[in-house]
């Protein structure tokens, strides 16, 4: 039920032409270089390590991994994660 | 991207605590839901994490701490409200600062010397008692001394061999600057005491005289050759001329004199007209030498005139040999212009009339010209002009008295 709730806010995104971020609640990752990663519309830490960081998102888990993280900073709706970045992924 | 109240955080102070738990996950999460601000969050090892956090919401914090079984310990404190505390615990350090700065300032609102330059014949001892009455000597407080001005003034008044008086602080130093009177110099003295008489410089004829004092030889009218006397400085009988008194001649002789100049004054003329369009470039220099920088300020003009201004930068007097270069581009065309042959005679006769006049001197004037025979010869108007003029024509002789 969720999932055909989230297939038409895509679809209705797509012909309204609005950002799908905004529509679907979906997250959006900024990344500057590999040194840092700005996650937005996230709804939670799942888990968190040195080496990953694993946020709840609408889409399922989003999992960043990489060396030495550091959470610089969390509020209710982005979190910016710095350090040897390697890779962002979904996960299920 | 947030950067929400970076700075504040150094005033309102930030503590670096490490949790120990075994929830921490659920902890970071709903500290963030409660709208804690932590930052910085590293994780040490499974069960301990470390991370930064405002002082107001540390205090927030400890709810939290007990419904997720968290255990907290601060490990450093940071900002503003922990520097104070800790300032306080060393005041004697915050009272030599202070002690410092008072030192400072104390030293520095007093007169440490003063320096007198620019006289030659008032000894500095006197110019230094003067000072003093005006309160202004070694060991006063400088806001106890008058305005300059003031200063300047009344030592003006008191100093009547001087001539200007400039009175300012540098620093601690108050420096008074004197400009003493010129005395008259001896030789040019003995000069105006010789007697002399009036002899003529040239040819001429005579068109006014005008003599203060001694005996004049000649009438208005007279033709007088070149070296003709023309005022005596001996007054009584001409013809027995030692016998009279001596008072030696002063006085002008106005000659009426002719002149003739040769003028050429080519047809086509060139100007340089600057259109008013400037810009500027700046270029850095070392060592006195400009250090071009390519592309930086391209030159959007043909043709320009620089005008260059160097500022280097000071150490108080100390230049440094490196600084920067203004350099000001105005752009110039170059504007030709036609005479025609009446405009080019005007011309060359206003600047004969201009040359003559600066020859003539202040007592020159010209009665009258005449434009002698203009051609044109290869572009150029040549022509020869005929002055009429009145100058003085007087010279000076001197008498020289006794056998």
């Amino acid at each position: 039920m969720r999932n055909l709730g989230s297939k038409m806010k895509k679809v209705a995104s797509d012909w309204l032409d609005i950002p799908q971020d905004i529509a679907a609640n979906l997250p959006r990752v900024l990344m500057i270089g590999p040194y840092r990663a700005h996650i937005e519309n996230h709804q939670g830490v799942e888990r968190f390590s040195r080496t990953e960081l694993r946020l709840k998102t609408a889409r399922g888990p989003l999992s960043v991994t990489g060396q030495k993280l550091v959470i610089h900073a969390i509020y209710p709706d982005e979190v910016w994660v710095e350090g040897e970045i390697t890779e962002v992924k979904f996960l299920g | 991207m947030r950067h929400k109240n970076q700075w504040p955080q150094k005033i309102r102070g930030s503590l670096r605590i490490e949790l120990s738990g075994s929830e921490l996950t659920r902890f970071i999460n709903e500290a963030m839901a409660a709208g804690l601000e932590i930052s910085r969050i590293v994780r040490i090892s499974e069960e301990r994490i470390r991370l930064t956090i405002p002082v107001p919401d540390y205090l927030r914090l400890k709810p939290l701490l007990k419904r997720t079984g968290t255990r907290s310990r601060i490990l450093r404190k940071k900002g503003l409200p922990f520097w104070l505390l800790r300032l306080r615990r060393r005041q004697f350090f915050l009272w030599g600062i202070l002690l410092f700065f008072l030192f400072l300032f104390s030293l520095t609102s007093v007169v440490w010397s003063v320096e007198v330059e620019g006289n030659e014949t008032v000894p500095d001892k006197e110019i230094i008692r003067l000072l003093k009455q005006e309160g202004v000597f070694i060991g006063q407080l400088k806001h106890r001394i008058p305005d300059n001005e003031e200063v300047q003034y009344h030592l003006q008044t008191k100093l009547p061999q001087v001539s200007w008086v400039g009175f300012r602080m540098e620093g601690t130093r108050a420096i008074i600057t004197l400009v003493e009177k010129k005395r008259v110099d001896e030789r040019e003295k003995k000069e105006e005491d010789g007697p002399i008489n009036l002899v003529a410089k040239r040819g001429a004829m005579i068109y006014d005289l005008r003599v203060e004092r001694g005996r004049s030889v000649v009438n208005v009218n007279d033709v007088v050759k070149k070296g003709d006397l023309l005022v005596s400085g001996w007054y009584g009988n001409p013809e027995t001329s030692d016998k009279g008194k001596l008072v030696g001649a002063k006085g002008k002789v106005f000659g009426e004199v002719w002149y003739e100049s040769n003028v050429t004054v080519p047809l086509k003329q060139k100007r340089k007209v600057y259109t008013g369009n400037r810009e500027t470039a700046w270029y850095p220099y070392l060592a006195s030498k400009v250090v071009r920088i390519p592309y930086l300020f391209p030159e959007s003009y043909q043709q320009y005139e620089t005008i260059q201004k160097i500022h280097a930068i000071k150490i108080r007097h100390w230049e440094l040999p490196f600084g920067w270069v203004e350099e000001e581009r105005l752009e110039m065309k170059w504007v030709s212009r036609k005479l025609s042959v009446k405009q080019a005679v005007a011309l060359g006769k206003e600047r004969a009339r201009e040359d003559l006049l600066m020859k003539m001197g202040d007592d020159g004037r010209i009665l009258g010209e005449k434009v002698l025979h203009p051609h044109v010869d290869n572009d150029k108007v040549v022509m020869k002009i005929h002055f009429d003029a009145v100058e003085n024509i007087a010279a000076k002789q001197p008498i020289f008295q006794g056998e």
